[in-house]
């Protein structure tokens, strides 16, 4: 009898697992954006798809100091000049997501406040940076560094007009 | 020999297949032991994490109530110390409950940092299953009832974690008959991962990582390990019927891990010590187990395999 009810139990908590994650995966997620894991499920939708092209939120970095860097230096190419904290990188994308909002909604005070919370990890300052947006194929622009598409947003020098 | 769960029944007339079940629940709180000392010996690496993203979740409401650094020392203490008790008690329920508390606490705050943190899933659900085993661990005074139902736990603890498996494989081959639809590079593409790597590069650079970069210096390497990796992670849960390619699929996975940290990576060192635990030396694997078996019962290639070469030796 308790074998049977554990049987019953099992089978159902693998279907439920898996159809839970399809449905957080493929509905919950494209809905909102949002990732597909409530703790303690996930989806396991990790690189599901191939990046063909990567469109997204980030900074570059124009002047360090008294260092004018030309071309200017990328979030994901600044880690001399930028402290990534925290355990997962993507917490630092995300503020900056959430400024480019902010600037887009002219919302003074959320400007503020991610520029504070981004601007604690410059190195050397001031830091002169900018918020874009821009799309790029992941193995050109390691090869050459090369952009398809860059929309800057907003420029900053770290510490001033906040 | 094809082992569904009603094959347990038979299984469980063996003493020797409980027997190597036992194995695994006692490996299992070992393991999850030295994971708590390891945790505790780099407390650094949680002492100064950033906080600005941390929000204690559900099981660890009670770090909210710390400075941020005690709370870490109690909750790697609660780890280490249930852990323990799991490991000396693992025989006993209130021990295994000590074992499923150690990991829920622990994983729940690795999760408290912005979004949940699936490092310690695997763990979680190995020791929830593990409540569920029976009260009499001798094997001697052990009813076949009894045996059956110490059976179906490790099952059930197998099936999920090769489920969670399964799973990412099959959101890839969904994501790739999307993308082929759309005529993009697909996850079945000669580019494929190295897209995958310099996208994660382009994330999270990292200048001192070696092998990423040799990937991106011969993006055609990376083509058998994406194709051979997918193949694995699709095909996981059918291991669960058809046990001889356990062994087989933990060394895999294993593998696939370790290629993960290598390249992008993504340390999940939780899990191989898991796969080592449940798979390496399955109760559901019967003796005598030859190549010829391995190889036939694989997906796709067995059944070519069954239908070309044994077809042939068979005349």
């Amino acid at each position: 009898m308790l074998y049977r009810v554990l049987k019953g139990f099992s089978l159902s908590v693998l279907v439920v697992y898996f159809f839970v994650g399809v449905y957080a995966n493929y509905v919950i997620e494209h809905a909102s954006g949002d990732t597909s894991q409530i703790y303690p499920f996930a989806s396991w939708g990790l690189f599901q798809r191939v990046p063909n092209t990567r469109s997204k939120f980030t900074f570059r970095i124009l002047k360090a100091g008294e260092q004018i860097l030309s071309p200017p230096v990328y979030f994901s190419e600044a880690q001399a000049y930028y402290t990534k904290r925290g355990n997962w990188p993507s917490n630092d994308e995300g503020r900056v997501r959430l400024l480019a909002e902010a600037i887009q909604n002219a919302d003074a005070i959320q400007v503020k406040k991610f520029r504070t919370e981004l601007e604690k990890n410059f190195i050397i300052n001031p830091t002169v940076y900018e918020i874009v947006f821009f799309s790029i194929n992941p193995l050109e622009f390691i090869h050459n560094g090369s952009v398809r598409e860059l929309v800057v947003y907003a420029q900053f020098t770290s510490g001033k007009d906040l | 020999m094809k082992l569904g769960i009603p094959s347990i029944t038979l299984f469980a007339r063996d003493a020797k297949a409980t027997g190597k079940a036992q194995i695994i629940v006692q490996f299992f709180y070992y393991g999850l032991l030295a994971l708590a000392i390891w945790q505790m010996m780099n407390a650094d690496r949680y002492l100064y994490l950033n906080t600005d993203d941390f929000s204690p979740i559900g099981p660890v409401f009670w770090m909210r109530l710390l400075p941020y650094q005690h709370a870490v020392y109690l909750v790697l203490s609660i780890f280490l110390t249930f852990s323990l008790v799991a490991a000396t008690c693992f025989r006993y329920r209130f021990g295994r409950v000590f074992g499923f508390l150690a990991v829920l606490q622990f994983s729940a705050y690795d999760s408290s940092f912005g979004h949940p943190s699936h490092l310690w899933y695997l763990w979680l659900y190995g020791a929830f299953w593990f409540l569920f085993l029976p009260k009499t661990w001798n094997i001697k005074s052990q009813t076949t009832p009894d045996r059956r139902i110490f059976l179906l736990v490790i099952w059930s603890s197998q099936a999920l974690v090769l489920l969670t498996y399964s799973m990412s494989g099959f959101h890839k081959v969904i994501g790739a008959i999307y993308q082929i639809s759309k005529g993009e590079i697909h996850a079945f593409s000669p580019l494929a991962f190295a897209l995958h790597v310099a996208d994660t590069m382009v994330t999270v650079k990292q200048p001192d990582n070696i092998v990423g970069n040799i990937f991106l210096q011969y993006p055609l390497a990376g083509w058998p390990l994406m194709l051979i990796g997918e193949y694995m992670l699709f095909f996981s849960f059918f291991v669960v019927i058809r046990p001889s390619l356990q062994k087989l699929w933990g060394i895999g996975l294993i593998l696939f891990h370790i290629i993960n940290d290598m390249v992008f990576r993504i340390s999940f060192y939780q899990s191989p010590i898991l796969l080592a635990i449940l798979f390496f030396d399955s109760p559901f694997v019967r003796d005598g187990i030859t190549l010829n078996d391995i190889i036939a019962d694989l997906p796709i290639f067995g059944w070519m395999w069954r239908v070309t070469v044994m077809k042939k030796f068979k005349r």
